[in-house]
């Protein structure tokens, strides 16, 4: 990799990064994208709420107020430009008692203050209609309507996706090791090797944003994984309205329960602080703190429909709020800490960071003549109606061969997926852009028939296709010492 | 319905190509009624075609078959008879007035209009998030019948080092499959206190292999980033909470779950039906749903143990489906008021949960499992608090379902029958028990 170096390289594929780079790709400007794993949307962007907050519960002045609240708002434009379904079905705050009813009045107040829709209900029967499924102890909410629900990796492919079709360079599998500043140009290598320059780096590596930092000699702030646990249950077995949330207390938004983009719902997440940066597993009592949790909001919870559980990381630092700065290095800056409210102020986080580039580096921001305004995501069964899709199968007959029978996913569909902008390595990234393996069974059926689909369209042997790339092996060697092969023909 | 749509009209469709299907289709076919099967997969057979160990047909051909060999009797007569069947092809959507909207890579998008339905799509596996499995979750983790498909079927070793959870007949049958295929079985725990599978699958599979299996026990964390790396198991008390300090950890490297069978019920949503509590339709003494000429037979509508089991219930209903789409259906003189059919002490839950009609009343098979194991029992048939029926059990488990023909007389009976598994409340002799089978 002896290429001129890239204006702009941004590591972390997560949806900061995603956010900042689709931002910056409508300038004339070489951007790099680096991420550690084989798929965006690795971390923690791919296990958290999926929830675009109000700028509800966010300390005065701070980044994540401001940020958050100017965020919301870009949702509106952004999502339909790049094709990610979002929803505002709005969010309320369930009080129990007097002292959780003083707090969401002083919120009240100071939402109002911010200038944010907001309604304090105390009428039962209003409360009742706005979300049946509440529990009867439940004495007031505080009802912000233009909270909403995003499902978070798709945000990030999207934006990935977008950023592509305007000229980003996106390098997978790349972990950094050590980064070296000569001529004024940063030299990012990885574990493996390989080399990327790049003028300016953005550090938007999540949980790793200090580890980043610290190749650069900046050492000005650590980073504590905060790990929040959640299940999610099968589609359409609890209707609801709205995103609940208990009174927050000062460590946590608290344990929600909330309804997905797909008609599922999930409880939690709770919040543990914890040594481990890979420390995604769930456990025994963090389960049932989160079950307990759901249950002070909700009325039940439906036995035996939970189809998984799973935890993600908050990427949390000492001081409470975003680090969006630049570094003690010129052209380095760092995008660090950025907890709840971080999907949400992420459209914003990239409009700031634009900013900083602006004030503190010499580029010049020339918007690109041919830039490529919105971009479509790829058709879905879901979007035909008979009479289309009876169409589809005479023109292409895999869409006529369902693969997935929980979410309906053909296997035109998953073969379109395997050619797509960011190229199809194992099942887990085919399962974030088109959900098979999402739905109750979780792959049961249709696993190695994936399997096989992306053997043959990307030419790999079976064996080698992964759940997640690296050592995650689905299987390991044929039986009865037969000889490895790359799948061929149709009969999945 | 828009005009670029094909339609076409047959007696009975039967949606999947598994044992209940095929026995249900020939059944159909018999009698007179034109038949489609629909299957989704390459081949008839269903997931019989997987299970290549023995042990099928003892009870149905009087001798013991593999899981294909089973299925093959079944294809082989299909195909002399004129049954039309459509592989690849997926139903997409049933209306309670029996519209079938299928898609077929060839044969493109069509609608059926269907005299009769027999639903037949078996069942699923439970899954690890289902029970709420804490830990990673890594490559490495499989329904016991997904790693069968995949060492059966597609020829591949799904890892070296194995933990089985729960000691279903899949689990204990792939615990044998796994240790054949030179994979090492380090344990099989399970939360109950008794094998969750047939005894002579635990005999056969566990015992003879020298594999551990500890009952009362759950996984409690599972390690690995990528691929499983370990598994912790610990004893549960009597609430299901894990006791510290009898954690065993296991170096491995696959965790296989064969933690119960679901029905497959989605389509049976879809056109209306009444699901069941034990996740399998409601039905009638004819095996017919909630829907009027909608049919249930096999595991998607209660998940059976033996499969010689599936082809008698599917049978029945080939031929009342038949019978109902040539309008010759035996149900013809209904009751005022349907008779419910209800679990009593220690039933999990029975089929059918109604009676509909006076016709057939003295020939009704009633199908339950019970919840516990129990030692010298009764079970006793109430209506209305009055005992109508009684039959002695020396030993019930809910790993066997029971099937009884109690010769019912309607004037016996009220508004409601109740099942009961009742006497001496004692815990079976697992062991007692295997030692009087082999005997």
């Amino acid at each position: 990799m002896t290429k001129q170096p890239y204006d702009i390289a941004i590591i972390g594929g997560g949806v900061v990064g995603g956010a900042i780079a689709q931002r910056l790709s409508k300038y004339q400007l070489s951007i790099a994208l680096i991420e550690k794993e084989e798929d965006v949307a690795m971390g923690t962007s791919k296990a958290n709420s999926g929830i675009i907050h109000q700028g509800y519960f966010t300390t005065k002045g701070s980044l994540k107020e401001k940020l958050s609240l100017r965020s919301n708002t870009l949702f509106d434009e952004i999502c339909p430009k790049i094709d990610v379904d979002f929803k505002r079905i709005g969010a309320i705050f369930c009080a129990t008692n007097e002292k959780e009813l003083k707090t969401l009045e002083g919120e009240l107040k100071e939402s109002q203050d911010r200038g944010v829709q907001v309604q304090l209900i105390q009428d039962p029967q209003k409360i009742h209609e706005l979300e049946p499924q509440l529990n009867d102890s439940v004495i007031a909410v505080l009802h912000f309507p233009k909270a909403g629900i995003i499902t978070p990796w798709e945000l990030t492919i999207g934006l990935v996706e977008h950023s592509i079709m305007n000229g980003l360079q996106v390098y997978l599998g790349f972990e950094v090791a050590y980064i070296k500043r000569e001529k004024q140009i940063y030299q990012i290598n990885s574990v493996k090797g390989d080399v990327i320059q790049a003028r300016t780096v953005i550090n938007a590596a999540g949980l790793y944003a200090d580890t980043i930092a610290k190749m650069i000699g900046d050492d000005s702030f650590n980073i504590f994984p905060r790990r929040g646990e959640y299940i999610m249950f099968d589609k359409n077995s609890m209707p609801l309205q709205k995103i609940i949330f208990p009174t927050p207390n000062v460590v946590s938004k608290g344990i929600v329960v909330s309804p997905t983009m797909h008609q599922n719902f999930f409880v939690g997440p709770n919040a543990n602080e914890i040594d481990s940066k890979e420390g995604i597993n769930t456990t025994t009592q963090g389960l049932n703190e989160i079950l307990q949790g759901g249950l002070k909001l909700v009325k039940q919870l439906p036995f035996r429909k939970h189809i998984t559980n799973f935890a993600g990381l908050r990427a949390s630092t000492l001081v409470h709020d975003f680090i969006i700065q630049l570094s003690k290095l010129p052209h380095f800056i760092n995008v660090a800490g950025i907890d709840s409210p971080g999907l949400t102020s992420s459209l914003a986080i990239a409009e700031y960071v634009e900013e900083i580039l602006k004030n503190e580096c010499d580029y010049k921001f020339i918007e690109k003549r041919n830039y490529l305004p919105t971009r479509k995501r790829q058709l879905r069964y879901s979007d035909l109606s008979e009479s289309e899709l009876a169409q589809k199968i005479r023109e292409n007959p895999q869409w006529g061969n369902i693969i997935c029978r929980c979410e309906l996913v053909t296997e035109a569909e998953i073969v379109e997926a395997c050619h797509g902008l960011i190229p199809i390595t194992n099942t887990d990234m085919i399962k974030r852009r088109l959900r098979p393996g999402m739905g109750r069974c979780q792959g049961g059926f249709c696993l190695p028939k994936i399997m096989k689909i992306i053997s043959r369209e990307q030419g790999k042997i079976y064996e080698q296709v992964t759940k997640m790339g690296k050592n995650s092996h689905i299987v390991y060697k044929r039986t009865k010492n037969l000889c490895s092969e790359v799948f061929q023909g149709e009969r999945l | 319905m828009s005009d670029n749509i094909q339609e076409i009209e047959i007696d009975v469709a039967v949606v999947g190509g598994g044992p209940a299907g095929m026995a249900a289709a020939l059944e159909a076919n018999k009698i007179g009624a034109n038949v489609i099967i629909i299957e989704r997969d390459n081949e008839l057979g269903g997931i019989l075609q997987q299970c290549i160990h023995n042990g099928f047909g003892l009870k149905h051909f009087k001798e013991e078959l593999t899981g294909p060999e089973y299925a093959q009797r079944f294809i082989n007569e299909i195909k002399k008879s004129n049954i039309d069947v459509w592989l690849r092809t997926m139903v997409i959507n049933i209306t309670p007035t029996r519209f079938l909207t299928v898609i077929n890579p060839k044969r493109g998008l069509i609608h059926l209009k269907a005299k009769s339905i027999i639903l037949a799509m078996g069942c699923r596996e439970r899954t690890r998030g289902a029970i709420n499995i804490p830990g990673m979750r890594p490559a490495g983790i499989y329904p016991a019948g997904q790693a069968q498909r995949f060492i059966n079927m597609e020829g591949y070793l799904p890892g070296n080092r194995v933990v089985i959870l729960g000691s279903g007949d899949i689990g204990m049958i792939m615990a044998r499959r796994c240790t054949l295929e030179g994979m090492k079985v380090l344990a099989v725990a399970e939360v109950l206190p008794y094998p969750s599978g047939l005894v002579r699958n635990r005999v056969q599979c566990l015992d003879d292999y020298n594999i551990p299996l500890y009952l009362r026990h759950t996984i409690i964390d599972i390690r690995g980033k990528e691929r499983v790396e370990g598994v912790t198991i610990a004893q549960i008390d009597e609430k299901w909470r894990p006791i510290p300090g009898t954690e065993k950890y296991y170096d491995c490297d696959t965790i296989l779950f064969s933690v119960g069978l679901i029905p497959e019920n989605e389509l049976t949503s879809q056109a209306g039906a009444v699901i069941s509590s034990n996740g399998g339709p409601e039905i009638d003494e004819f095996l017919q749903t909630t829907i009027p000429g909608i049919f249930a037979c096999g595991n998607v509508l209660q998940v059976h143990d033996l499969v010689d089991w599936v082809t008698e219930e599917a049978q029945f209903v080939g031929k009342n489906a038949g019978l109902f789409a040539l309008d010759k259906f035996p149900g013809r003189k209904k009751l005022k008021k349907p008779i419910c059919v209800v679990p009593g002490e220690n039933v999990g839950y029975v089929k059918p949960e109604r009676i509909e009609y006076r016709d057939e009343i003295s020939n009704i098979t009633i199908s339950f499992r019970v919840k516990n194991p129990r030692s010298n029992i009764r079970t006793i048939l109430t209506s209305n608090g009055k005992e109508i029926y009684t039959k002695r059990h020396r030993f019930v488990l809910p790993s066997e379902m029971i099937h009884l023909t109690p010769k019912l007389k309607l004037e016996l009976i009220e508004d409601e029958i109740q099942i009961n598994v009742v006497e001496k409340d004692q815990t079976v002799n697992i062991i007692e028990k295997e030692l009087m089978e082999e005997k």
